[in-house]
């Protein structure tokens, strides 16, 4: 049941943004890219069927949804697919950021593929004084970026209530709130925009963790934070916002975090091969994102036992990768050549002595010479 | 368990392990002998064939004792805990279903001033109803149930959920229990403190019914009461708490409620709303596990694939190689011909293996539909009934 329908019930929203599709991955290999492209598209998946899940009146998507002002067809296509796949009345209103802003060429012009395919219930704030009533209790006031940076506080644009309204005014700006530290402010957002504006919820995006501007505020300014995680780092992705506004208007509105991401990220730094074994234990890191540090010295047998567990991590032809997407940096797995040459002993007197040059090799060319060993050990391993 | 699931292992396993290595491996000797150029060439290349067959041999047999060892020590004693549980729990859901089914139907004899009896014995109780007119056909000629164990049983049939008397007192509940209601509540001794703190209050109650048909078809009852003070009544138990309570219909109380039915609505819609969270919280997981379970399915394909990928590419290089051998217009040409053959064979299996990284597949979009379909399934509320109340 929607607004549309006249219900006097209270007005709920989900409120979302910086879905960044088309957003690459350079760092990792291309398959896992894939994985990591293909995840910011399945989120809205999510979002929209959470969005019917909850019954909420209307989604609001505060910027950022592309990565670029002209994505590739393969994200906009993807994305006009979502929406075509509904046959929705629940409004559904898409606000260009920073990052995808409005321009003559960008994907929200009017004349661009994306924007004529778009089915009648996704609106697309294409204008400063963009309004959308829902119902006849509540309106959105809304003003896109017109560019990738920009000093004009959009929150501060978006009309003050008028003597005698008396309906849920929700705002809906892309930009940044004056307490981020170390952070150049662009677009930026008082903190008190929502309360001078008179609105009931600000909702925003840019920041890619969930967060609510001041939690005591008597009116709410959220960031939903991104659906998907960018990068390392952004400790609450992952989330939308539910926002349950109570008819009674004493009362402030109710923000809920719901969790929406396919994965997570994380960053782990092994010293021990202990600490390894244990990582290799965790279930959960098919559906995640490793950047895996290997900083330990280790004797021939557990160095070997560490290649052998990186290999299960990162899979093979044999059997699948342990970790959904894997990141490894190993120049601090070093091998100890000390007393290395055990495992030759019955082996034949030249390769005792190869063994025995290597070990006094790795005082000069200590990582050739640790390779060397480690692939005689295999070989010798492999024989016996 | 494991080794059923994994297959007895009869002798040495090597039938599994030629399983393993794929058809291909039948055909190395035969290519070695074809490439090769002399006896030596011929030891040569059998002896890396060996070594590469260990080294596989190895492998699977590390895959294979992982996950016999995965499934013996996760598998067994998740299924023996689970029974175990079971057998610990049932006795005392038992008890509880059979106090529910009791406390349902002596409810609907008094309602109907039905005469009855309930005797006690060990194990269970016998309820015995003499003929009556207060009761619909056939149960109007008199019964006697037994409630609890049904073990030698003689006198009377057992109670149960499809038994006619529970039926009737359900049909009956359904029909009188729903609509709007004025009561008083008796609270009884064992009432918890949030009721007994507010003995005179007056409110508004409703009790909700809440389906959810996703992985795991579950209803929940939501009972929210709030105060003429517009407070509501916390923690959420405590009003279903309320609604077991002893309570006697009386005229609306006077003067009238403050606290209007919209009020009580927009209560019920927020409790709703925000249960919704903690309610889906299994499904989340269940639809994770079968989201999971999907691209493990698209995995193991893609696996596959890789795999007569390498096998087409090691059979390309030694065509290449043929070719280069090769002495005559005749035999140059057999060996084009293959060539093109594996460079298409390889070209397919590539594009086959773009298409499942993309997830470019009937099967794998179609199930995910499904799953996405059962996770966001919309619950379905019912209002079963709602009260103004006066806590005596």
């Amino acid at each position: 049941m929607t607004r549309q329908e006249g219900t006097d019930v209270a007005l709920k929203l989900l409120h979302t943004a910086d879905w960044h599709l088309g957003l690459r991955f350079p760092a990792v290999e291309r398959e896992q890219e894939v994985r990591l492209t293909r995840a910011r598209l399945e989120v809205v998946g999510r979002i929209l069927d959470l969005a019917d899940s909850r019954n909420v009146d209307a989604v609001l998507c505060a910027g950022d949804l592309f990565n670029d002002p002209r994505p590739e067809e393969e994200w906009w296509k993807g994305l006009l697919k979502e929406f075509q796949r509904r046959s929705w009345t629940r409004p559904v209103i898409l606000l260009p950021g920073n990052h995808d802003p409005l321009t003559q060429n960008s994907v929200y012009a009017p004349r661009d593929p994306f924007r004529r395919g778009l089915p009648a219930y996704v609106y697309v704030v294409d204008r400063d004084d963009f309004t959308l009533e829902l119902g006849t209790t509540a309106v959105v006031y809304a003003t896109p970026c017109r560019s990738r940076a920009g000093q004009t506080g959009l929150a501060a644009s978006l009309p003050a209530r008028e003597p005698g309204d008396d309906r849920l005014r929700i705002g809906l700006v892309h930009g940044q709130t004056f307490d981020l530290k170390d952070h150049q402010t662009t677009f930026p957002i008082a903190k008190n925009a929502a309360i001078d504006r008179g609105l009931d919820y600000l909702a925003i995006g840019d920041t890619h963790s969930f967060r609510e501007v001041e939690p005591d505020a008597r009116v709410p300014t959220t960031y939903p934070g991104a659906p998907e995680a960018t990068k390392f780092g952004e400790t609450d992705a992952g989330h939308v916002a539910l926002v349950f506004f109570p008819r009674d208007r004493a009362r402030r509105a109710l923000v809920e975090r719901a969790s929406v991401s396919v994965w997570k990220w994380k960053e782990v730094s092994c010293g021990s091969l202990e600490e390894l074994r244990q990582l290799r234990a965790d279930e959960s890191l098919r559906k995640t994102v490793l950047r895996l540090t290997l900083d330990m010295r280790l004797p021939l047998h557990e160095y070997d036992e560490a290649t052998r567990i990186l290999t299960e991590l990162e899979g093979s032809l044999a059997a699948h990768p342990k970790v959904g997407v894997l990141t490894t940096e190993r120049d601090r797995l070093r091998l100890d050549v000390t007393d290395s040459s055990a495992f030759t002993e019955g082996l034949p007197d030249v390769l005792q002595s190869v063994v025995r040059r290597l070990e006094a090799k790795a005082a000069v060319e200590p990582e050739k010479a640790e390779r060397a060993i480690h692939h005689l050990f295999r070989l010798v391993q492999e024989g016996r | 368990m494991s080794d059923v699931v994994l297959h007895a292992a009869r002798s040495d396993r090597s039938e599994e392990f030629a399983t393993a290595l794929g058809p291909d491996f039948e055909k190395q000797p035969n290519r070695i002998w074809d490439r090769a150029r002399s006896v030596g060439e011929v030891e040569a290349e059998l002896r890396r064939l060996r070594e590469s067959m260990e080294e596989r041999r190895q492998e699977v047999e590390r895959v294979r004792a992982r996950t016999t060892g995965l499934i013996e020590t996760r598998f067994d004693d998740a299924v023996k805990q689970v029974f175990g549980q079971i057998a610990e729990e049932l006795p005392t859901i038992l008890a509880e279903l059979d106090a529910d089914l009791e406390r349902v139907v002596i409810a609907y004899l008094r309602a109907n001033e039905v005469p009855h009896t309930v005797t006690r014995q060990v194990s269970r109780k016998t309820l015995r109803i003499p003929p009556t007119v207060h009761l619909p056909a056939p149960l109007s000629e008199g019964l006697t149930v037994a409630i609890g164990q049904a073990k030698r049983l003689e006198d009377g049939e057992s109670l149960h959920m499809a038994h006619p008397l529970v039926l009737a007192a359900l049909d009956e509940a359904r029909t009188a229990g729903s609509g709007s209601f004025s009561v008083r509540f008796r609270l009884t001794k064992n009432a918890p403190a949030a009721l007994r703190n507010r003995s005179g209050a007056r409110g508004r109650l409703a009790l909700t019914r809440v389906s959810y048909r996703g992985f795991e078809r579950e209803d929940r009852l939501a009972a929210t009461a709030v105060f003429e003070d517009a407070e509501v009544l916390r923690p959420a138990a405590a009003a279903l708490e309320l609604v077991r309570m002893p309570c006697e219909d009386i005229t609306p109380p006077a003067p009238a409620l403050v606290l209007t039915p919209a009020d009580l609505d927009e209560v019920v819609d927020e409790e709703l709303f925000f249960d919704q969270t903690q309610a889906t919280q299994a499904e989340g997981d269940a639809f994770e596990k079968a989201i999971d379970q999907l691209d493990q399915y698209m995995e193991d394909r893609l696996l596959v694939l890789r795999r007569a990928r390498e096998d087409t590419s090691v059979r390309l290089r030694d065509a290449e190689e043929k070719r280069s051998a090769a002495l005559g217009a005749d035999a140059r040409a057999k060996t084009e011909g293959l060539l093109r053959q594996l460079e298409a064979e390889l070209e397919e299996l590539d594009a086959n293996v773009e298409r499942l990284i993309a997830r470019d597949d009937d099967d794998y979009g179609k199930w995910k539909t499904h799953a996405h379909k059962r996770r966001y399934e919309p619950p379905q509320a019912e209002r079963l009934f709602d009260l103004e109340f006066v806590i005596a």
